[in-house]
């Protein structure tokens, strides 16, 4: 960097250790955002209370409403649901307050333990409420479980009468499916390269947290210069408004490392919140996403920084920015929900175009395998930096800087 | 251009949106003179300031300031040798009013140690005294004015375009910026100063240039205008100025 466009950056830096609300927000959003919805969506939701009845019509059924109440509390439980689980006679007289009411009809017992005929289990379930669709589950897992060990009894005891000698889960599984992962390459990947995507997806979508404080920092820089009346004389000042430009851009560079860090510390705590997700972050893809979220960042700014420089205020210029926001939202929710490479040509020229799209792409690419292709888009982000700048440059020497009003 | 003239607008005129602002304004500001454009509010006082500095364009005429027209080559060489105080300009209020000094020195400046001493003799200007170590945001609506016409002096300038300098400052304080102003002068700065306080005007001008509606009706010392227009004073000058060109 220039010896006068350093001297901006120092300014800027300065200026923004000081700003407590930026920082604030450049930190604590990413940092504190990412844990704080992991507790809202996991450990509040385990603080709900799900409440399952198992009804048993018939006394001989007694033993088997006990063993499904037991196996439901105990998936329940380990899926961090706090579960009141019982085992009740007679038909129910009443299901309100129940989440998910289980039955066992009369006529079940003799069902269950017969060789030819199949025992049914009656579940009602609340509408409307996301623990009842927990507890249905568990319910649905237990009742599997016990008609996989009833189904390999019944085969055994059939063997059993006609003398054969068998394992019975080549009669009750005949074809079993056996899945193995490869990269795009061909090559194979092993198991936890699942969950390494899958938490490259999130990242990509976590990539909006480090765009969010680039677009807020570089609509003030420009703007508030104008707004607190101090550009006139920084434009008459011997600096050009290209070192002008650079030095408020390295110090959005300053930000957007400190963006990245609490990014990564924040994506990383919610991920060891939510370690039953069995979500993985390897030290290369964390590397990788640091590394692009930087380059975001200063993307980012390069992108503001003529917006800003043209409106009218900070207001105007928070207004314009919000649209670049939107963009940049729109395409990382895109990155978590779709496989942007997986796109149709048309499409994917279209996001193409967007130049946040790159830095999913980066981590997508890496991810896969495709290192020269992450490379490309991080290159791609690169050049659509340089070529912002200049523009931003000729926005600078705009009249309006100097005579529009807030 | 004749050496002792470090700026010069020469018939230029200006538009902005389609209202002209500026129509063929003529002003010459000499070595080491205190020139004064005074005009009431919406004269263009601060037009000519931001057209002279290539802060606006122009339609027509001619600008020169220390051998260099805005926006041409050695622009940037002459710039460093202009001061500059726009009208209600603000400081960095998060930074010291050390750090405010030290950020332009540091502009202006070849090197570090000559931005620190630049910056103290600034620290110096601006007669701030332990104060200048608080942050800017802290100081009275003077203190940072006395800031502003400190940083836009402390680089020995050999051109000042003070805009309204001493808006906003007590009597101390005014007396204090118009005894720098002439003490820097003597040394060979030349100071371009607007304002429409005419009885300052009188008390600093070597030269006054009066403007009214875009237009520059009398250049000449503060003496001659009141020959000229048979005033005992500078705003009774003015005041006969402006009705003769038919503003009044």
């Amino acid at each position: 960097m220039r010896g006068k466009a350093r001297v901006v950056a120092w300014k800027e830096v300065v200026d923004l250790a000081r700003d407590r609300r930026t920082l604030a927000a450049t930190v604590l959003l990413p940092m504190a955002g990412l844990p704080l919805l992991a507790l809202l969506t996991g450990v509040l939701s385990g603080l709900e209370t799900v409440r399952v009845v198992v009804y048993y019509e018939e006394a001989e059924a007694y033993s088997v409403a006990e063993w499904l109440a037991g196996t439901v509390a105990g998936i329940l439980e380990s899926w961090g649901l706090q579960a009141s689980v019982a085992a009740a006679e007679g038909p129910p007289q009443s299901l309100a307050g129940v989440d998910v009411a289980v039955i066992l009809p009369r006529g079940f017992s003799e069902n269950y333990t017969s060789l030819d005929r199949q025992a049914v289990v009656l579940v009602s379930v609340l509408v409307g409420s996301p623990a009842s669709d927990a507890a249905r589950s568990a319910v649905q897992a237990a009742v599997s479980g016990l008609s996989d060990w009833l189904a390999s009894r019944r085969v055994e005891e059939l063997a059993s009468i006609a003398g054969l000698a068998l394992d019975p889960r080549a009669v009750l599984e005949p074809v079993r499916l056996e899945t193995a992962y490869h990269r795009p390459t061909g090559a194979p990947a092993p198991p936890e390269a699942v969950e390494v995507a899958e938490t490259a997806r999130l990242l990509e979508f976590a990539l909006f947290f480090a765009a969010n404080p680039a677009v807020i920092y570089m609509s003030d820089v420009i703007v508030g210069e104008r707004e607190r009346r101090t550009i006139e004389a920084l434009l008459v000042a011997p600096v050009s408004r290209r070192d002008l430009l650079a030095g408020k851009i390295a110090a959005a560079t300053v930000l957007g490392l400190v963006a990245a860090a609490a990014d990564t510390v924040g994506v990383l705590v919610y991920f060891a919140m939510l370690e039953a997700v069995g979500i993985r972050l390897s030290p290369g893809l964390a590397a990788v996403h640091a590394g692009v979220t930087v380059l975001l960042v200063v993307m980012t700014s390069a992108i503001v920084a003529p917006i800003a420089a043209r409106s009218g205020s900070v207001r105007a210029a928070q207004a314009s920015s919000f649209l670049v926001l939107m963009a940049a939202m729109a395409v990382y929710f895109t990155a978590f929900t779709v496989d942007l490479l997986k796109l149709p040509a048309e499409a994917r020229a279209v996001l193409y175009l967007v130049p946040f799209t790159h830095a999913a792409l980066v981590v997508h690419n890496y991810i896969l395998g495709n290192l020269a292709a992450a490379a490309a888009h991080a290159l791609i982000m690169a050049a659509v930096t340089a070529a912002m700048i200049p523009l931003a440059a000729r926005a600078f020497a705009s009249e309006k800087l100097v005579t529009l009003r807030p | 251009m004749d050496n002792t003239i470090v700026a010069l607008m020469d018939g230029v005129s200006k538009k902005l949106g389609r209202r002209p602002v500026l129509r063929r304004v003529d002003l010459e500001v000499r070595r080491g003179e205190v020139h004064v454009l005074a005009g009431p509010n919406g004269a263009g006082k601060t037009t000519s300031i931001r057209v002279l500095l290539g802060l606006l364009g122009r339609d027509s005429g001619r600008v020169m300031v220390l051998g260099a027209e805005p926006g041409r080559p050695g622009w940037r060489e002459a710039a460093a040798r202009v001061g500059y105080l726009p009208e209600d300009a603000g400081v960095y209020e998060r930074l010291t009013g050390w750090e405010n000094l030290l950020y332009y020195a540091r502009l202006y400046a070849d090197g570090e140690e000559d931005a620190v001493e630049m910056a103290r003799y600034g620290a110096e200007l601006s007669g701030l005294g332990e104060a200048i170590h608080r942050r800017a945001g802290e100081y009275s609506r003077g203190m940072r004015r006395r800031l502003l016409v400190a940083r836009a002096l402390m680089h020995r300038p050999d051109l000042a375009v003070l805009d309204e300098p001493t808006s906003g400052l007590d009597v101390f304080s005014s007396l204090k910026v118009r005894e720098t102003v002439r003490a820097m002068a003597s040394h060979g700065t030349a100071f371009l100063v607007t304002t429409h306080n005419l009885l300052e005007a009188e008390r600093l001008a070597d030269r006054v240039t009066f403007i009214v509606g875009g237009r520059t009706i009398f250049t000449g010392p503060p003496g001659r205008a009141l020959n000229e227009f048979s005033s005992e004073s500078l705003e009774e000058a003015f005041v006969e100025a402006v009705r003769r060109a038919g503003q009044g």
